[in-house]
């Protein structure tokens, strides 16, 4: 069932567009949608998108500057909607196709092409009920349901031909092996990435249904869930008395001169060591990536006044394949996620299918640019990252702290990142306090108590095996009373497979409702890091106890940034899992070392 | 035979040298400032756009498309004849911030927009947009001239003035007022945040940003040496003969 089909410009015009169904539960244009989180967002690679009970799916007509989209019901699928939107480009082209090269197609009346859309629809209709529809499954589809507010994509996972109409697709008999490119060279590589993919893909499907079915769980995953819970806790806690308790927990009490020791220790280390004079890229060597870029725009105008004089042909998937491959392997080279250089590369092929590049311009030099362009649109972020403002303004208009908390998995570097943003934040004359609210770990306290001490912030701390939400709310009363500007809240690190752990940062994220949540990943890590944010994004707003507003991660910290020279990749993987910016890179040891991207420059790095 | 071949070979080159000369010429004319650029936040949704590519499309035609219009990929330029001069528009993408850049360096005016109604909600975006393209390197420095237009004064009974925010000594009638205050409360924060933020990793060639505004004082837009006008108006109802009183003095 169709509901809708619209025709726009890459400018944002709607050159035509026919509802036939109303839409239910949609706020908002579905269109406006696909716009803002598939097409802005580099994800134009997939085959479809999910918006509530609809799907979408969209083609191009790179040369004319036009995207053809079609909307219909996730329930009774439209299955010959890849070729309707075949059939309407190809008609649509053929009557207007040479106004719209003319460039002034503004005031074109669209409006008979209404009748002519209904024509080309009925025979799509009927030839596909024609033939017998074979059932496709979900996994066949590749159909991610959105699993969070934010729209998660379906991943264009083994397909390889865009051009070719989907309806052919659906009657082959899937199989990865079958879907594998016809280049034989580029076989062996290929197929163990789809493993991964393919495992990926079941995980994911594996979360949905997780997430569905939330409550009636029963007894059958509760008990691991226990086990793990007391495998983890140290044996003896299980007959302590509360002195016993008292002298294990060296956060309340203890030797002060050792004590003492450590705080001068950190403070040596973190505070009087000299600052890291780490910077991405020198000066000389990113000004000489600047000019490059000034001379492929340069190229470009060239290319367009030739573009006229030759006829030269459009170029092809074919065409594009061996750069795309070439600039993949070299993204998946400097630690981007396999996946994600995977559909980056998708999304720049399908939006440069169909163009015709000057006799000037090789195809490598055209991907490249357009790659560019990709990443650095990616890269830029799309909301403020301005966190002292933020934090002045909320003081200011609700006369409360502003309340941050930062999570990721193990040994990232959570608390150093929190002390060395607590110092940032001091240093701009706000007060801060600190909350420990890793009360898991043995010794998180005292290396958060060290730090407060030598940044003389007040830590709010109740020691350990002690509910983290309900500390993290006693904290945040409390530095309320006392009228201080942010709280930061720290978490203990847990992998994101952890399901109890999860549960418990969702419970600490929707009781305490904080400003900002920030996940803490290392620069160092490489396909690992699309699956712990996109588990932490999906544990905040799924596992959180019911009725309370979903949340999600609102921004990343790169810690260990210095080590990695120009892999910058992790980077990359982390921003286009969420859409979240990178609010911070840590790049030494000190409090002084932290830095915010420039996205040039990563952008440059990671195409140099 | 052969004298032909010379001949034509010779022509062939006095061809493609005054091929060549033509684009020197056009590529010259690239770095000048020779556009006027509508800038500002990307919309939220249906009919929560800010109105750039409507503004830009009015302007050319005088209506707005029958289709009507989603968020831009990218930049809509159009000639635009105002007292008989062509004059470039250029609509930048409120969700591209990365091409704005770049084309600051061609504004000879900025028209900058906002959606006066729903100012309240959004005047923390709207001014960190605007206090990027004040603090670019030149545009303070060579004083383009700017216009905040605030759209949708149809609509405006949502933003009065409100009285708790102090804003009691308005000179002006109409939206442009409350828009002025909040922004400038905005700018004043955004300001004193941009000093003081933290280093950027790769940022060496960034363009250096200027202060806006003076160190000592709580910031006011007199205080910008551009000339500001704020003036109001609604696309959609094709009110904006503020904009072509800004690009008529613009261009002149």
């Amino acid at each position: 069932m169709i509901y809708q089909f619209c025709i726009f410009d890459r400018g944002g015009m709607v050159l035509w567009m026919g509802k036939f169904e109303q839409l239910t539960k949609v706020s908002g244009s579905p269109m406006d949608l696909l716009v803002r989180s598939v097409l802005l967002e580099d994800r134009a690679g997939a085959t479809n998108f999910a918006c509530r009970d609809y799907l979408m799916e969209w083609k191009f007509a790179n040369e004319y500057g036009l995207i053809f989209a079609v909307l219909y019901s996730r329930i009774y699928k439209a299955h010959y909607a890849g070729q309707l939107l075949e059939n309407v480009k190809t008609e649509f082209l053929s009557q207007y196709g040479e106004t719209i090269k003319g460039g002034n197609y503004d005031k074109l009346d669209l409006s008979p092409f209404s009748s002519t859309f209904r024509i080309i629809w009925k025979r799509v209709e009927a030839a596909s009920n024609a033939k017998p529809q074979e059932a496709t499954p979900v996994e066949q589809r590749k159909v991610v349901k959105p699993i969070t507010e934010t729209p998660v994509l379906a991943k264009p996972i083994g397909r390889t031909d865009q051009a070719q109409p989907v309806i052919e697709k659906k009657e082959q008999p899937f199989s990865f092996g079958n879907d594998a490119p016809t280049a034989p060279d580029a076989q062996a590589p290929r197929a163990s990435q789809k493993m991964t993919k393919d495992d990926l893909l079941k995980k994911i499907m594996a979360r949905k249904n997780k997430g569905k079915s939330n409550e009636p769980q029963s007894a059958a995953p509760e008990a691991p869930v226990k086990r793990e819970k007391t495998k983890r806790l140290p044996s003896e806690n299980k007959s302590i008395t509360k002195a016993a308790m008292g002298a294990l927990d060296h956060s309340t009490g203890g030797a002060e001169d050792e004590e003492e020791q450590q705080v001068e220790r950190v403070r040596q280390q973190f505070m009087e060591a000299p600052a890291s004079d780490y910077d991405l890229i020198p000066a000389d060597e990113s000004e000489l990536n600047d000019d490059t870029v000034a001379e492929v725009q340069d190229d470009s105008k060239v290319m367009s006044f030739f573009k006229g004089l030759a006829g030269i042909k459009e170029l092809t998937k074919e065409d594009l394949a061996p750069a795309l491959q070439k600039l993949q392997d070299q993204l998946v080279g400097k630690n981007v996620a396999v996946n994600i250089a995977e559909q980056l590369c998708n999304s720049v092929g399908a939006s440069l299918e169909g163009i015709k590049p000057g006799s000037f311009s090789s195809v490598s030099r055209l991907v490249r640019s357009a790659m560019t362009d990709a990443l650095t649109r990616l890269l830029t972020p799309k909301q403020s990252i301005d966190i002292l403002s933020q934090a002045k303004s909320v003081k200011k208009n609700e006369k409360r702290p502003f309340v941050v908390v930062f999570c990721g998995v193990n040994g990232v570097g959570k608390s150093t990142s929190l002390a060395k943003v607590c110092f940032y934040l001091q240093q701009q004359g706000l007060v801060v306090h600190l909350a420990a609210c890793d009360t898991f770990r043995s010794g998180a306290v005292e290396q958060l108590r060290t730090h407060a001490r030598c940044l003389k912030a007040e830590l709010h701390e109740q020691g350990y095996n002690k509910d983290a939400a309900s500390v993290a709310k006693y904290a945040i009363t409390t530095a309320a009373k006392s009228n201080a500007d942010v709280v930061l809240i720290d978490t203990a690190g847990r992998m994101q497979d952890n399901e109890p752990l999860m549960r418990s940062l969702a419970k600490l994220i929707s009781v305490n409702s904080p400003d900002r949540i920030f996940f803490v990943g290392e620069a160092l890590v490489g396909n690992d890091a699309v699956d712990q944010l996109t588990k932490f994004d999906s544990a905040i707003s799924t596992l959180a106890p019911p009725q309370s507003v979903p949340r999600h991660v609102d921004g990343i910290i790169l810690t260990k940034f210095d080590t990695i020279d120009d892999k910058v990749g992790a980077a990359v993987s982390m921003v286009y899992a969420t859409g979240q910016p990178i609010v911070f890179v840590g790049v030494g040891q000190t409090y002084m070392d932290l830095r915010k991207v420039n996205s040039k420059a990563l952008v440059n790095a990671l195409l140099k | 035979m052969d004298l032909s071949t010379s001949g034509f070979a010779l022509l062939a080159l006095v061809a493609v040298i005054v091929l060549l000369l033509i684009y020197i010429a056009a590529g010259s004319g690239k770095s000048k400032r020779n556009a006027i650029l509508i800038v500002g936040r990307s919309g939220t949704g249906e009919n929560k756009s800010v109105g750039k590519t409507a503004l830009l499309k009015q302007l050319k035609n005088s209506e707005q498309p029958k289709y009507g219009l989603l968020p831009s990929l990218v930049v809509n330029s159009a000639e635009i004849t105002v007292n008989g001069k062509p004059v470039r528009v250029m609509d930048v993408p409120g969700m591209v911030p990365s091409l704005l850049e770049d084309l600051l360096d061609r504004a000879k005016g900025i028209i900058f927009m906002v959606d006066s109604s729903e100012i309240r909600d959004h005047a923390r975006r709207d001014a960190e947009i605007l206090h990027d393209v004040l603090t670019q390197g030149s545009i303070m420095k060579e004083k383009i001239p700017m216009l905040i237009f605030c759209n949708k004064s149809d609509l405006i009974a949502s933003s009065s003035p409100d009285v708790s925010l102090g804003i009691r000594d308005l000179r002006r009638e109409g939206c442009g007022d409350a828009v002025k205050t909040y922004l400038e409360r905005e700018l004043q924060l955004i300001r004193s945040s941009a000093v003081n933020a933290v280093e950027t990793a790769g940022g060496t060639k960034q363009k250096q940003k200027e202060f806006l505004g003076f160190e000592e004082e709580v910031f006011r837009f007199e205080h910008v040496p551009n000339k500001l006008t704020f003036a109001s108006g609604s696309v959609i109802k094709g009110n904006i003969d503020p904009v072509q009183k800004f690009m008529a003095e613009t261009t002149a």
